[in-house]
């Protein structure tokens, strides 16, 4: 599995396969607190993904980057920007080209306690994609599942076939979501925080089996996550995302081990490691948590909370994202002088 | 002496399935005040039993609880449910429950809500209970404002704030700590961490600090429990365990832990934790261990002493399979793994836990006496 990781950054000259470009999701709350406002999920984003290349989208709870996946699924509203997929207009896909768009782009979902049907058995609920989308002789569908079941090392396969959800651990239920995620043989997964209810001592497993899947077969991912050390090492490229929009993107190594942004800086110095020394002192942390996005700060949407603020500057304009590095782009006015 | 010490605790459900045992004899002690015990293990280990037994706040088919627990030298586990529910609940050991964040009731503000147990004692008249909550919340870095909030006014963070200042109400100086951050971001969880350090230092706090993540209990823990299908695997100063781990489980926890720095992915742990209904023979970790070798499958390993107050359940560090220990574990036949669980955990003096963990003694039968079971979990403010 470690074979698999390729190099941060080297499938970045990879074709993409997805490509989003200023991409807008906007609510209108029609009642509660927030009517007449406008909560801006995600705010002009650009990203691409190419071909057989995981991307982390990092960020909080309320940064958009789940709003981010659907919307790369056409399961959101997209309310400006493009997002093209395989070169083809996701925004122009009419009923059938869309059926079509979901067999090629899947999603494995954040809890897979929740997103398991406790009353169909694991074989049941691996065959129904396929019924859906009517791929296969209903007979030859069994053979489809067990291969599915073996990709993602649930073995032996027939075991699991006619297995209940509630008999299986966390991580079985979890890989029970990417077989079937697995069984259309999609090109591209969005994976929605897929370890973040799952033992830490069961996350590696999961992440390098979305590794594997990527390097043998050529699937591409958008991984997201709000653990920024995981994207080091399943992920080839990392999006750092706040309030709706990118604030850091570059090679996932790089971005991790020479973070430019102070928000990346303060995500890398909230991970736990296991240095006993730890306990002696305090962690250096972002204070509060990210404000509404119905409220997006004027200027740079971070400035309310970062510690290297620029008052006059960083409360009015918005930075851009600028190339400080190769392929290593960063939203902040710290770095204005150094292009 | 110590702040607590608890002697082979020991709970049992009732199962369609059969008895299962959650926790099998586990003995720990804290030795000093205001430290930290970290309590490691993945689900289904038997980690949030063990704060079953030491609340007793008992899910309702719990079918035996036993043990002893010693809390600033008397054995609470001997008063009866209505003197724990008066002298010991909240006023001197309080739990911050899983998901405490999520049990507010959304109709009440939350000041009332942390100020309910300070209001239902009834020491304090109405006013000073509303001081007494605005106190709270600037301990536990809320402004006191937020008390006349409803609870969806609040964010993740804010909430396990609350919760923790709803735990401190009544004073206690013992603070079970159950997963509190599991629900959290990354950057609020280690907000969260600071605020524990920081109270652990100005309170002189104790805790039991229960996660599932070796990192985040790195975080914290001065001494470190790691638990494995309802058994004790290791457990020592958190320097050496986190630097030299002695068990292969706590070795592989370790490793699955993805690192910011350097290229190498973490590894895993294959598998899952057994089915506590069929436990493996010989050691419960044997199936997934990847150091496995003759006597594993066969006989249960003992918790015995590998360095200063630190001790493992591993054949690896059973230097001569066939003493003591090992003789004990045999004679008592069904009574698996019983011995050697009467170890110490030693902060300071290590002495004790020399002697103590390499004698096995006490025998799956005469596991402490069951203690009553309380009133239903409802009691439990969840």
């Amino acid at each position: 599995m470690s074979a698999a990781a390729s190099p941060g950054g080297s499938a970045a000259s990879a074709p993409s396969l997805v490509e989003a470009e200023g991409l807008r999701v906007h609510f209108h709350p029609r009642s509660g607190l927030l009517r007449r406002s406008t909560v801006r999920a995600v705010d002009g984003i650009s990203l691409v993904v190419g071909r057989r290349e995981v991307v982390a989208v990092v960020g909080e709870s309320g940064s958009g980057k789940t709003t981010l996946g659907r919307a790369l699924l056409r399961l959101a509203p997209i309310s400006g920007g493009a997002v093209r997929f395989d070169g083809a207009d996701l925004l122009a896909l009419d009923r059938p080209a869309l059926k079509a768009y979901r067999r090629r782009a899947q999603v494995v979902f954040q809890d897979p306690y929740a997103s398991n049907s406790p009353f169909m058995t694991v074989g049941e609920q691996l065959r129904e994609p396929l019924a859906v989308h009517g791929i296969g002789a209903v007979s030859g569908r069994e053979e489809i599942v067990l291969r599915a079941l073996e990709q993602v090392r649930l073995t032996p396969a027939a075991d699991f076939v006619d297995a209940y959800p509630h008999t299986l651990s966390g991580g079985q239920r979890q890989r029970i979501c990417i077989a079937r995620a697995l069984v259309l043989e999609p090109e591209f997964i969005v994976a929605d925080e897929p370890v973040s209810m799952i033992d830490a001592s069961s996350r590696a497993e999961i992440l390098s089996l979305l590794r594997e899947l990527q390097a043998r077969q050529g699937v591409s991912f958008l991984y997201i996550t709000h653990d920024i050390a995981s994207a080091r090492h399943f992920s080839d490229r990392t999006t750092v995302m706040y309030l709706g929009t990118a604030v850091e993107v570059g090679p996932s190594a790089g971005v991790i081990e020479e973070p430019l942004h102070p928000y990346t800086k303060g995500l890398i110095a909230a991970v736990p490691e296991p240095d006993p020394r730890n306990r002696r002192r305090m962690r250096s942390v972002i204070p509060g948590e990210p404000p509404n996005a119905a409220a997006v700060p004027a200027g740079c949407p971070f400035h309310t909370r970062c510690s290297q603020v620029i008052r006059g500057r960083c409360d009015r304009e918005r930075p851009k994202l600028q190339d400080v590095r190769p392929a290593h782009s960063v939203a902040c006015h710290l770095y204005d002088g150094s292009v | 002496m110590a702040v607590l010490a608890a002697h082979d605790l020991t709970i049992e459900y009732a199962t369609g399935r059969g008895l299962l045992r959650a926790v099998d004899h586990v003995s720990f002690t804290v030795e000093e005040a205001g430290s930290t015990l970290g309590i490691i293990g993945e689900s289904g280990s038997g980690k949030t039993s063990m704060v079953s037994l030491l609340t007793r706040v008992y899910p309702r088919n719990t079918a035996r609880a036993g043990g002893t627990v010693v809390f600033d030298g008397q054995d609470i586990s001997a008063l009866s449910a209505e003197e724990y529910r008066r002298r010991v609940r909240w006023s001197r050991i309080a739990v911050v429950f899983q998901g405490a964040m999520n049990s507010f009731n959304p109709v009440l503000r939350v000041g009332r809500q942390v100020g309910e147990r300070l209001l239902l004692d009834g020491r304090l008249s109405k006013r000073e209970v509303t001081r007494e909550v605005e106190r709270l919340f600037e301990l536990v870095g809320l402004t006191r404002d937020v008390a006349r909030a409803y609870p969806h006014e609040l964010s993740g963070g804010m909430k396990q704030r609350a919760s923790i200042a709803s735990a401190l109400s009544m004073g206690p100086s013992l603070l079970i700590l159950d997963e509190p951050t599991s629900a959290l971001d990354v950057s609020v969880q280690a907000q969260i961490m600071n605020l524990l350090k920081r109270l652990k230092g100005e309170r002189k706090l104790t805790y039991l600090f229960i996660t599932h993540d070796i990192a985040l209990a790195a975080d914290i823990a001065d001494t470190i429990a790691v638990v494995h299908a309802g058994e004790l695997r290791e457990l020592g100063p958190a320097d050496d365990v986190l630097t030299s781990p002695r068990d292969p489980y706590t070795q592989q926890l370790l490793a699955s832990v993805p690192r910011l720095h350097g290229d190498r992915p973490p590894s895993f742990l294959a598998g899952a934790p057994p089915d506590p209904l069929q436990r493996p023979a010989g050691c419960r970790f044997h199936p997934r261990c990847p150091r496995t070798f003759a006597p594993c499958a066969v006989r249960p390993p003992a918790l015995v002493t590998v360095a200063e107050g630190h001790m493992a359940r591993c054949w690896l560090h059973a230097d001569a399979p066939g003493t003591a220990g090992a003789a004990a574990g045999d004679a008592a036949g069904g009574a698996a793994g019983a011995a050697g669980t009467a170890g110490t955990a030693e902060d300071s003096g290590a002495a004790e836990a020399a002697g103590a963990g390499s004698a096995g003694t006490a025998s799956a039968e005469d596991a402490g006496r069951a203690v009553d079971i309380d009133a239903p979990s409802r009691e439990a403010r969840r």
